[in-house]
């Protein structure tokens, strides 16, 4: 059984235009679109630009628009007929592949730096489980930016919305050291819910991040 | 491309980007100095973000650094280089716990305490460090300290040639996949923290980029290589999807204490081989009993061994939830959702996992060249024969550390030397040929072929025979490598082209692990001879690789450092 995949292709720094290119890959039903991407490059075509890793949902690398939803190429499993795209919102270097370091660079340069607790190097400052609880909810991001790129708000303002990865980090900061200004980052957001829906570490982004960033501010 | 294209110059280069090289950074610039990073893949990547965060520590107040030394040698088989353990074990809590001074949060199980639960294979007291973020908290935390701190980054860049003169590091010469060019970089102090080799085998946990350049690198640099022939394989990995085969399900321990492992004729074999210890056994015995009962046909039909956590308390599953989440999701949407909660069996293969073995280094990550420093998986000696569960994150922390420390007091007396124009010349023609050509082999096939040489042949359970077929077979394609080529001819991003450069260093690492396997003539920890089955006293030593004066590869086998 054969599966038809179109994908997107571009080099903004080559000539040519973006065009869906078809190719035609063996199917099996239980494996990983990830798969058929390396088929197509060692088999088909080796000029496809497209960026993986650790195969174990980890890296966050190989997050691709695959019918018109991110996912983790690793993850996601084959249908018969796919569009594969880049990641949207975000700046494309070659077919599939996004420059992931200069967005993160960019949020992070935007957060202030990180306080530094004042735990001694032979025991640990006492936390509260509570609190302890509530950010290793918050940071089991892998960074694939799949929620950058269904966001509405990111997709109208790229220069000054930190987005939902960004503000992920900011709820995390504040459970730690509350003095974190949260400015109005948060109050953009729209409560869609799309960042939340599409997380492959199924972080509640919305719910337990944003949501509480923005009642910090109401009471602030 | 006609020369090289850029040229850097930095105090300290740090190649590599995962959590040795992350945190070599940091401390580096803590120091007052300005490192350059550089990576072949993605900041901060690399085997540290696939770990589940196993870290070993030894906190608990009835355990001490001399409890964690016997501990690691007895799993290292004596092989360890005793100065490495010992900085391992001393500085492994202080280390550790200094993360929060800078604003991490480590995972509790209590207010005052980490989160460590289980006692793993090998450990005589609970030491597993385990993290709900498996790695990404921390990993998380380390980026965004590197690029707060203002310490530049180069991603997608491969190193290609180490720039040596009369014994000393002047810098390195770059692949760069964004640009299509090679860029040099000189530096006045070198760390090479490139990771492990899993990608040298048909089956490993290992992400992509771990190809293991920089074994082959280091020697031809004239650094000393210390057992080369001690690769750590887990028991436990998927046997498919084809996509995700070889990927990391885990050890035994992560199972429950009931858990039983069954060959396809029903026979719980660990009786077999580790009659006291049975399924918590050391990896190495656990993955080789995997391997031969696979091997000698008493695998399932689809040649697998079974997995039986049933016999649990099914309260126990709700922390391997917590800690392995996607593991488990993983089992789940494999297996089905009754095997991901233990309620039925599902099946597994060994794969390759770590390279113990290494670039030989001090306790300050010296090599045997000067102002070229290694930490991380790279760097050889601490493990000994077989990794403990832990130890290569704890490994990070610590040596991380001290090569960024070193490198640091080393700036101040090492001026920069020029690199001679033709040495580069020669080696950016050299790159160039992959593209150049316009037929030949294609990279993927070397590849392939390698990794299936090293799987039979230099894998669990290996022989004279054959690893004396693999060396054959190894430098036979070696010789075909001069003949790579890229089918595709683009400039920008050309996967093909990084292939080509990566595969004829892979062979050569491939070489370098053959030989040392060959002479070791007894089973020890990792490394596994059929035909000397048993430890020999006689081989309390190291095997050290050097590269000669004309060039080729010498052995020596030392008395085990001090």
């Amino acid at each position: 059984m054969k599966a038809q995949m179109r994908i997107l292709r571009w080099d903004p720094k080559g000539t040519g235009e973006p065009q869906y290119k078809v190719y035609e890959v063996p199917y099996s039903r239980n494996d990983k679109i990830l798969g058929s991407l390396i088929y197509i490059y060692n088999k088909l075509d080796p000029c496809l630009s497209f960026r993986y890793n650790c195969k174990g949902r980890h890296c966050g690398e190989c997050s691709i628009t695959i019918n018109g939803n991110p996912g983790l190429s690793c993850e996601v499993s084959m249908s018969r007929d796919l569009i594969l795209e880049p990641l949207k919102n975000l700046p494309l270097v070659k077919d599939l592949v996004i420059d992931r370091a200069k967005i993160y660079k960019k949020i992070f340069s935007q957060l202030s730096s990180v306080k530094p607790a004042k735990s001694k190097s032979d025991s640990l400052e006492k936390v509260h489980m509570e609190i302890v609880n509530k950010i290793i909810q918050l940071e089991g991001c892998i960074h694939c930016f799949c929620c950058m790129s269904v966001c509405p708000v990111y997709a109208e303002d790229r220069e000054s919305f930190i987005g939902p990865l960004g503000l992920l980090a900011l709820a995390a900061d504040y459970e730690r050291a509350p003095y974190f200004k949260i400015h109005e980052r948060a109050s953009l957001c729209t409560e869609c819910g799309r960042c939340e829906e599409v997380c492959p570490r199924n972080i509640r982004i919305l719910s337990e991040a944003i949501k509480r960033l923005k009642n910090v501010m109401r009471s602030e | 491309m006609t020369g090289a294209n850029k040229f850097y110059k930095t105090d300290i280069l740090i190649i590599g980007g995962g959590g040795s090289a992350a945190i070599a950074a940091l401390e580096a610039s803590q120091q007052g100095t300005k490192p350059l990073l550089v990576c072949k893949d993605t900041f901060l990547g690399g085997a540290t973000v696939q770990a589940s965060g196993g870290t070993s520590i030894p906190f608990l107040q009835e355990d001490s650094p001399e409890t964690f030394i016997a501990d690691t040698l007895s799993s290292g088989g004596f092989l360890n280089n005793r100065s490495l353990v010992k900085t391992l074990a001393e500085e492994a809590k202080e280390t550790f716990y200094e993360l929060e001074q800078y604003g991490l949060l480590l995972d509790r199980s209590h207010p005052d305490q980490i989160r460590a639960i289980k006692r793993s294979e090998g450990h005589s007291f609970i030491r597993s460090y385990s993290d709900r973020r498996q790695m990404h908290g921390i990993v998380n935390f380390l980026k965004r300290r590197v690029l707060e701190q203002g310490i530049p980054i180069l991603e997608d860049r491969m190193l290609i040639r180490l720039f040596i003169e009369e014994g000393r590091i002047r810098g390195g010469l770059f692949f760069s996949l964004e640009k299509g060019e090679c860029e040099v970089i000189s530096a006045r102090v070198v760390i090479l923290a490139t990771g492990g080799c899993g990608q040298l085998f048909s089956l490993t946990t290992n992400a992509n980029c771990l190809t293991g350049e920089g074994y082959a690198l280091a020697f031809e640099s004239g650094s000393e290589m210390v057992d080369m022939e001690m690769i750590q394989f887990l028991p436990l990995a998927f046997p498919y999807p084809k996509t995700i085969q070889g990927a990391i399900i885990g050890m035994c321990s992560l199972f429950g204490p009931k858990v039983r492992l069954y060959n396809g004729l029903n026979e719980r074999y660990m009786e077999r081989y580790a009659p006291d210890k049975l399924e918590f056994a050391t990896r190495d015995v656990v993955a080789r009993a995997n391997y031969l009962e696979i091997q000698e046909g008493r695998g399932t039909t689809r040649g697998t061994i079974i997995v039986d956590p049933t016999g649990n308390d099914p309260s126990l599953l709700k922390e391997y939830k917590d800690s392995s989440a996607v593991i488990y999701r993983m089992i789940g949407e494999t297996f089905g959702e009754k095997a991901a909660n233990w309620q039925v069996p599902f099946e597994a293969i060994p794969s390759q996992h770590f390279m113990m073995g290494g670039v030989k280094i001090d306790e300050n990550c010296c090599t045997s060249v000067e102002n070229l420093l290694c930490c991380g998986e790279i760097s050889g000696g601490v493990h000994g024969a077989n990794r403990l569960s832990g130890n290569a994150l704890t490994e990070i922390y610590v040596f991380g550390k001290r090569a960024g420390r070193k490198a640091a007091d080393q700036v101040s007396v090492s001026p920069f030397q020029s690199i001679h124009p033709e040495i580069v010349q020669a080696e950016v023609d050299k790159a160039i040929l992959p593209l150049r050509n316009s037929d030949g082999i294609p990279p993927s096939k070397l590849k392939r072929a390698l990794q299936k040489v090293m799987w039979n042949h230099v894998g669990i359970v290996r022989d004279r025979e054959g690893l004396e077929t693999a060396l054959r077979k190894i430098r036979n394609l070696r010789r075909r490598s001069a003949h790579v080529y890229t089918q595709c001819k683009e400039n920008h991003w050309n996967r093909q082209w990084l292939e080509s450069l990566e595969v004829g260093l892979m062979l050569q690492t491939a070489e370098l692990i053959a030989i040392s396997a060959l002479s070791r003539e007894e089973s020890r920890g990792s490394h596994y001879r059929r035909d000397f089955s048993e430890s020999n006293p006689l081989w309390l030593r190291n095997v050290v690789l050097s590269k000669d004066c004309d060039g080729a590869v010498k052995v020596a086998m030392t008395p085990v450092s001090n």
